[in-house]
């Protein structure tokens, strides 16, 4: 029984893992963003079990955030194995918008997530206690454990480390 | 008049929809929500001033009307809202975004705002005044001169003699710059001078080149009457500290060169959303409140300058920055100074305060004044005749809380 609980489990985390890639073009795009709650991370890293991703936060207002999006998507051309989640601080919008404006940047096919919490310091203090909400934030899971977090617009300087370590072109 | 020391009042069924209009966040399962606009948005934030005679005033937006109440008494009831615009606008009211509202002692009433526009970044600053008490209002106005474009973040000052001051973050520079195919780093900041209350503004002046985007500007009469700015500056190619200027009242006189205020080294590609707070005392002392990450120091600050910001206090660290503690206040009591800030701790926001009664040399413990289930504006503090208060807008209504109670001299 346990083992086919974590069958299950399996096949729904790969389901809901896949479901971004699956996206054929139709709909509004809304099905795509996931609404990140209270636990919502906890779960995401568990789900990776120790393998390396990058998480970025991001808003529809966020002056850099242009920028940044350019440089994840030359990043995830440049390494197409690179599991990216792209969470939208933006809370209440329609997630239609979230979802047409990644696929404009051409990060249509990433998993997306959007705050669903009225108070967003709850869901920061459980992913950094120390992030204040300054757009972009991006955090480096490593196959090491460790997680660098960095505000503003990725930089080599921490950028080029975490790929030596974590990626292989 | 004795204020108890917690109301809990609602400002009347504007708070009902922001309320409900938050219910089932809780739950996980993604649904349709308002379009982004800030109109859509229910908002907690308010703008506040007392009057000669102890009259508690706010204004607040409410889907796309600014609304304007008075409590008599202290909080406890408000008049019926009077509506300041004439039609409904996309009012920015998220973020360090609020109505300003100042108040005479003739009952003459200010209000300013910024209204969104389309395009993302942009809006246009509005002023409205009421000369009757409150009871009506004039048709809002434009005060930025050069169209639609990207003007944000109004920050409001005005004396008891006609004199009105609205300084802004203004983009005109980067969208010129954007025309000649070059680039301008961050916005500038801008400002109009009224010497007539309000009824007409003289020609739109530059303050300073490179501000930060989106952090609140903070504003205060030097002791010689002429206004202070404190704003987030771009120092370098990406340096994100604060400056100070003082803006010239008259019209052939050029601003002066900004002055750095803090030296935090915050290089960051992003916007803080957080601003600081200024206040100058009746000796001349400059008394300034900052947010920084920088890679000297990190959380909320307090420092003083004896001599026109040339030189300044050591830092004094404001709150726990494990605790998100921001968007801090001042509050000016002759010697006594206060500052007040909201932070989140456990699963509730918390209104602090901390007090000096030197003059800001020595400080004492930061004190918790209440705490909030669900959403919370950024504390207002006001001066009263009997002393100091704290305007808190929280989901569960307008808490007025008195700074002087229970607390030793």
């Amino acid at each position: 029984m346990a083992r086919f609980g974590w069958l299950l489990y399996l096949l729904l985390a790969s389901t809901l893992h896949a479901a971004p890639g699956t996206r054929d073009g139709k709909g509004s795009g809304a099905e795509m963003v996931r609404p990140f709650v209270a636990g919502s991370l906890a779960r995401m890293v568990a789900d990776r079990a120790g393998k390396p991703f990058i998480l970025g936060f991001w808003s529809l207002d966020c002056v850099h955030c242009g920028e940044e999006m350019k440089r994840l998507k030359a990043l995830k051309q440049r390494y197409p194995g690179l599991d990216l989640v792209l969470v939208s601080t933006d809370g209440e919008v329609e997630p239609s918008a979230l979802a047409a404006h990644l696929q404009a940047a051409g990060l249509g096919r990433t998993e997306q997530w959007v705050f669903a919490d009225p108070i967003p310091e709850r869901l920061r203090q459980e992913i950094d206690k120390r992030w204040y909400g300054e757009l972009p934030r991006t955090y480096l899971y490593g196959r090491d454990g460790q997680v660098s977090a960095v505000s503003g617009l990725l930089n080599d300087d921490v950028l080029a480390p975490w790929l030596k370590r974590n990626l292989t072109r | 008049m004795k204020l108890p020391a917690l109301l809990l009042l609602s400002l009347g069924l504007a708070l009902l929809p922001a309320a409900r209009a938050h219910e089932g966040h809780g739950e996980a399962a993604p649904r349709p929500m308002a379009a982004a606009t800030p109109t859509a948005k229910p908002s907690l934030a308010i703008g506040a001033d007392m009057d000669a005679q102890g009259g508690l005033w706010v204004a607040r937006v409410e889907a796309g009307w600014i609304k304007v109440s008075v409590s008599r008494d202290g909080g406890r009831s408000f008049s019926a809202p009077v509506t300041v615009n004439r039609e409904v606008e996309n009012i920015y009211a998220d973020g360090e975004n609020r109505p300003k509202l100042r108040v005479l002692a003739d009952g003459t009433v200010y209000v300013s705002y910024t209204r969104a526009l389309a395009k993302p970044y942009s809006g246009m600053i509005r002023f409205a005044v009421s000369r009757d008490g409150g009871r009506s209002f004039s048709a809002p106005v434009d005060v930025n001169d050069d169209g639609e474009g990207s003007h944000r973040f109004d920050a409001l000052l005005a004396d008891e003699h006609g004199t009105v001051v609205l300084a802004w973050l203004d983009k005109r520079e980067g969208a010129a710059a954007a025309k000649g195919g070059k680039t301008y780093a961050g916005s500038a900041v801008y400002y109009a001078l009224s010497q007539d209350g309000g009824r007409t503004f003289a020609a739109n002046r530059k303050l300073a080149d490179h501000s930060c985007d989106c952090c609140r500007i903070g504003l205060a009469w030097d002791r010689d009457g002429t206004p202070l700015a404190l704003w987030r500056q771009i120092f370098g190619r990406n340096t994100r500290d604060f400056a100070l200027a003082r803006l010239p009242l008259a019209p052939d006189q050029a601003p002066e060169a900004p002055q750095r205020a803090s030296d935090d080294n915050w290089a960051i590609d992003a916007c803080p959303h957080h601003g600081g707070d200024l206040a100058v005392d009746a000796r001349g002392r400059y008394h300034l409140l900052w947010f920084t990450l920088g890679s000297t120091r990190q959380g909320l600050f307090y420092r003083h300058s004896d001599d026109g910001g040339r030189s300044f206090s050591a830092p004094v660290p404001v709150g726990d920055p494990e605790r998100q503690a921001g968007h801090p206040a001042l509050l000016l009591d002759g010697k006594r100074i206060r500052i007040v800030w909201r932070d989140f701790a456990g699963n509730r926001f918390r209104l602090l305060a901390m007090t000096s009664n030197d003059g800001g040399d020595h400080w004492q413990p930061a004190r918790v004044l209440s705490e909030a289930v669900g959403p919370a504006d950024y504390p207002r503090p006001l001066m009263t005749s009997r002393g100091g208060l704290v305007l808190w807008h929280t989901a569960q209504g307008l808490q007025v809380l008195p700074l002087d109670s229970g607390e030793a001299p």
